[in-house]
């Protein structure tokens, strides 16, 4: 069953991959403010589960070593966890702010579309 | 001494948390914290450009918590590392300075979110890890797009809206670049990234150095992911607009090219691709500066312009080209940074909108401030003897010696056009024939007092031979730091 | 006409990555490395292997992940805890709060029921104490500051949600905030100035592997993130609330 193993071997490339272009298709051409940010958000899900993928090694398990049988040779790589704890930091800090920005936005202008928010010109 | 180059990151980040309990003391202090910090970054920062002279160009490596790369952090200290530094402590302290009195709705938050902006970049400049550039990137991107809604009317939201989205395509970009690269080499230092480099498939490579470059070249402003500049430059107050046309852009170039240069060893049709690009920035920023009736708007598109010129010099990968290049930088850096400053002050004389229109003939009333104007000009031209005259030269003479007549052409016209529209503007300041009436000067004079005793202090220095010889002797060791991809390796992992 | 574009701007993408990441082996062992790779040559350590075998040594905690994030890379750490100050801090800058002094909008609204109240008031020191736990264990168990420091910020959310007129002070928020900061930067540098060293992370007794006082000033320095990050989500969250 060959075809099996291959489509488990790519399947958490493909999700990963899938939601960054959803939220790129979103970014690019939504209108309403909140659904970009949406779209912003599924990209950095997207990147995230990406990166935690890349440490994953089979047939090991977590990297803690809460009892003696448990050595640094069956467990996976340690490291992507790490850049995804402060990647995912990141990303609701941003997420965050735009947030604020589009309150006073919207208490401004009175709308949420992108297209009508355009006073400065070339 | 070599250990204690962390308190140039360290420092700022203490005093920034520092500010809200200061502020809960006495509502007058934080005002002075940015300058006290910018001062003493300045002192040690020319402190470091001395120990690096005494030990005759040996890097300056600070080995963070204890552990030796590549498996630990550590800071990378060199040249040009220090030339950066000494400009951002010294433009930052003039417009920390400036800062005092004349934003009126400054207040605690305002002075550390400007601290923390600082130290992002400084930061961005000293770093060795590839993992810790992405963080103090976005160190840097969320203290500029606060700043940037600072005054939360119409404008200033609409761009930092603008901003915020195209930022946060920027660190994805650079973010799937990082986990690519660190799935093919196992190792997120740059000096073991350059190490080995090569035993990576072609196709990967070339997919992790698109993203990274097209994530970093956002940030560095260059066409055609540059959008969102004239209209955040237009809206954020002035200030903090001298602080990302000086500082923040040079500091992402350097990134840029530190990545380009010593992480992927640059091959040559990359770098004609990005002289293209840079060519390309160069001729729209200049050409949509004509048009320009805004005087801020008019500035920002002259900032592209040199952005371009600066990535075109760098990218020819030529010692002469590269030293011109990081010499146009600090003359581009210093002198608009007075510009944007001295317009703002001329602006607020007046409680004008800032159109071009509205500073006609401003000259009869404030003498001294429309000359310090015309001369940042002059020198931002080209101009001899001054200083952009000779970094202008240095470039087109790297740029002949390594074939690109075409480019030389092209940067002649470029200058052409920049000298039509700021001379334009020096004849509207200069205007005699028109009586201006409604003049009421809000301002005191010695707002602008230290702005001009910068600029004598610049014009001083840049005079004197023996610092000038001195001084291109820094910068043919900072192109060299950049370029040579073996040195940084054999000081990061030698030791 | 613009979905057209970006539609086929992405299909151009999809190919480039698919040429890119059909060479990555999902799942390969290169840490064990008893199978050695025709791309990667013998020189290369890889840096997680390095960290799993010398952490017992160096830094003696169970979670392998939390000595890489605190110790290792302290560095991004304090980076990431200064992301999170500045976006609290950008939030109350654009977010200025305006006090509403109509009180019969607050009366048209619905109030949450009595069973909603009294369960939120009896869940609430549950949650934050499992918040706590969570932080303190970070060597041991997964988890630690930042995690902890969430579920201390939904406790708070709840009790938002749950009474229409809590109120928090938001004086002593901030200054738990700026006072965790100020610890955090001053344990790195008494590290510099006593040994040399910044964040250096060994200066108290390393003690007993795997039990709850082990593993130096790792602990210290999550409990601390924990604070910070449970108070500033707090006054974020409460931010958002007064100015809706």
């Amino acid at each position: 069953m060959n075809w099996i193993e291959t489509v488990y071997n790519y399947s958490y490339f493909v999700g990963a991959f899938g939601l960054i272009m959803i939220g790129l298709y979103a970014v690019m051409v939504k209108t309403n403010l909140i659904k970009i940010l949406i779209g912003i958000n599924l990209i950095d899900v997207g990147v995230n589960i990406f990166l935690v993928s890349l440490g994953y090694i089979k047939g090991k398990g977590a990297p803690i070593f809460s009892s003696a049988k448990i050595n640094p040779a069956n467990v996976i790589d340690p490291i992507p966890q790490a850049l995804v704890l402060t990647a995912i930091v990141i990303g609701l800090a941003v997420t965050a702010l735009s947030l604020s920005v589009i309150i006073k936005l919207y208490g401004h202008y009175k709308t949420l579309d992108i297209s009508k928010i355009r006073e400065m010109r070339w | 001494m070599v250990d204690y180059a962390i308190l140039i990151i360290a420092l700022p980040l203490f005093a920034a948390f520092l500010i809200p309990l200061v502020a809960m003391v006495n509502k007058n202090w934080p005002k002075y914290i940015p300058i006290l910090v910018m001062a003493f970054n300045s002192v040690f920062a020319i402190n470091l450009l001395l120990h690096l002279n005494a030990t005759n160009g040996k890097p300056i490596i600070v080995k963070l918590g204890g552990f030796l790369p590549p498996f630990g952090i550590n800071l990378y200290i060199g040249y040009l590392a220090v030339i950066l530094l000494i400009l951002i402590s010294l433009v930052g302290l003039m417009i920390a300075l400036y800062t005092i009195n004349t934003v009126k709705e400054a207040e605690s938050r305002y002075y550390m979110l400007f601290v923390l902006l600082l130290m992002g970049v400084t930061g961005l400049v000293t770093t060795g890890d590839l993992f810790n550039l992405f963080v103090f990137l976005e160190i840097t991107s969320i203290a500029a797009y606060s700043l940037t809604a600072y005054k939360r009317d119409g404008l200033s939201l609409e761009a930092s809206m603008k901003y915020i989205l195209i930022g946060s395509l920027a660190s994805v970009f650079v973010l799937i670049g990082i986990a690519v690269l660190y799935y093919s080499t196992h190792t997120l230092n740059i000096a073991d990234i350059a190490r080995n480099i090569d035993s990576v498939p072609t196709a990967v490579k070339m997919f992790a150095l698109s993203m990274l470059l097209v994530g970093l070249a956002i940030e560095a402003e260059l066409f055609p992911m540059n959008g969102w500049v004239p209209d955040v430059y237009q809206a954020a107050p002035t200030p903090v607009v001298a602080v990302f046309s000086s500082i923040v852009v040079k500091a992402t170039i350097y990134v840029f090219f530190r990545v380009l240069f010593t992480v992927f060893k640059a091959d040559v049709s990359v770098m004609n691709f990005v002289i293209g690009l840079g060519v390309i920035t160069l001729i729209i920023g200049e050409v949509s500066a004509l048009k320009q009736k805004n005087i801020k708007r008019m500035l920002a598109y002259s900032s592209i312009g040199q952005v371009g010129l600066i990535v075109i010099a760098i990218a020819s990968y030529s010692n002469l080209g590269v030293a011109g290049g990081i010499y146009q930088m600090v003359n581009h850096a210093i002198f608009k940074g007075i510009l944007f400053l001295a317009t703002a002050y001329m602006v607020t004389s007046i409680s004008g909108t800032g159109k071009i229109s509205d500073l006609r003939g401003i000259a009869q009333k404030m003498p001294v401030s429309a000359f310090i104007v015309a001369f940042s000009i002059i020198a931002l031209i080209g101009v001899p003897p001054l200083t952009g005259f000779w970094a202008k030269m240095m470039i087109l003479s790297g740029l002949m010696s390594t074939g690109h007549q075409i480019v030389v052409a092209l940067i002649l016209f470029a200058t052409v056009v920049e000298a039509v529209y700021y001379l334009k503007f020096i004849a509207v300041i200069y205007d005699n024939s028109v009586k201006v009436t409604n003049f009421e000067s809000t301002m005191k004079f010695n707002k602008i007092l230290p702005v001009i005793l910068f600029a004598v202090a610049v014009i001083a220095f840049s005079l004197v031979p023996q610092f000038l010889i001195k001084f291109q002797d820094i910068l043919f060791k900072a192109a060299n730091d950049l370029t040579n991809v073996g040195s940084y390796i054999s000081a990061v992992l030698g030791s | 006409m613009k979905k057209i574009i970006a539609t086929l701007i992405l299909l151009v993408f999809t190919f480039y990555v698919y040429n890119t990441i059909k060479g990555f082996k999902f799942g390969h062992d290169f840490i064990g490395a008893k199978t050695q790779n025709k791309t990667i040559s013998k020189k290369i350590e890889p840096a997680g292997k390095h960290y799993l075998e010398n952490n017992k040594l160096e830094n003696n905690s169970a979670n392998v992940i939390t000595s890489i994030v605190v110790s290792y890379r302290g560095f991004d750490t304090l980076g990431e805890v200064t992301v999170l100050f500045l976006a609290a801090t950008g939030l109350g800058v654009i977010l200025t709060i305006v006090r509403k002094e109509d009180d019969d909008e607050e009366s048209s609204e619905r109030e949450p029921s009595l069973i909603v109240k009294t369960a939120a008031r009896i869940l609430f020191p549950l949650i934050f104490l499992f918040g706590v736990y969570v932080f303190i264990h970070g060597h041991l168990t997964p988890g630690g500051g930042f995690q902890g420091g969430t579920i201390i910020a939904t406790a708070y959310l709840m009790m938002f949600l749950s009474y229409s007129n809590f109120k928090i002070n938001h004086t002593i928020f901030k200054s738990i905030e700026s006072l965790s900061g100020l610890t955090f930067i001053t344990i790195g540098l008494v590290g510099l100035l006593g040994f040399g060293m910044f964040l250096k992370l060994d200066l108290i007794p390393m003690g007993v592997f795997n039990s709850l006082f082990s593993a130096g000033l790792i602990p210290v320095v999550y409990i601390i993130v924990g604070f910070k990050v449970g108070s500033e989500l707090t006054a974020v969250v409460d931010s958002y609330r007064e100015n809706w």
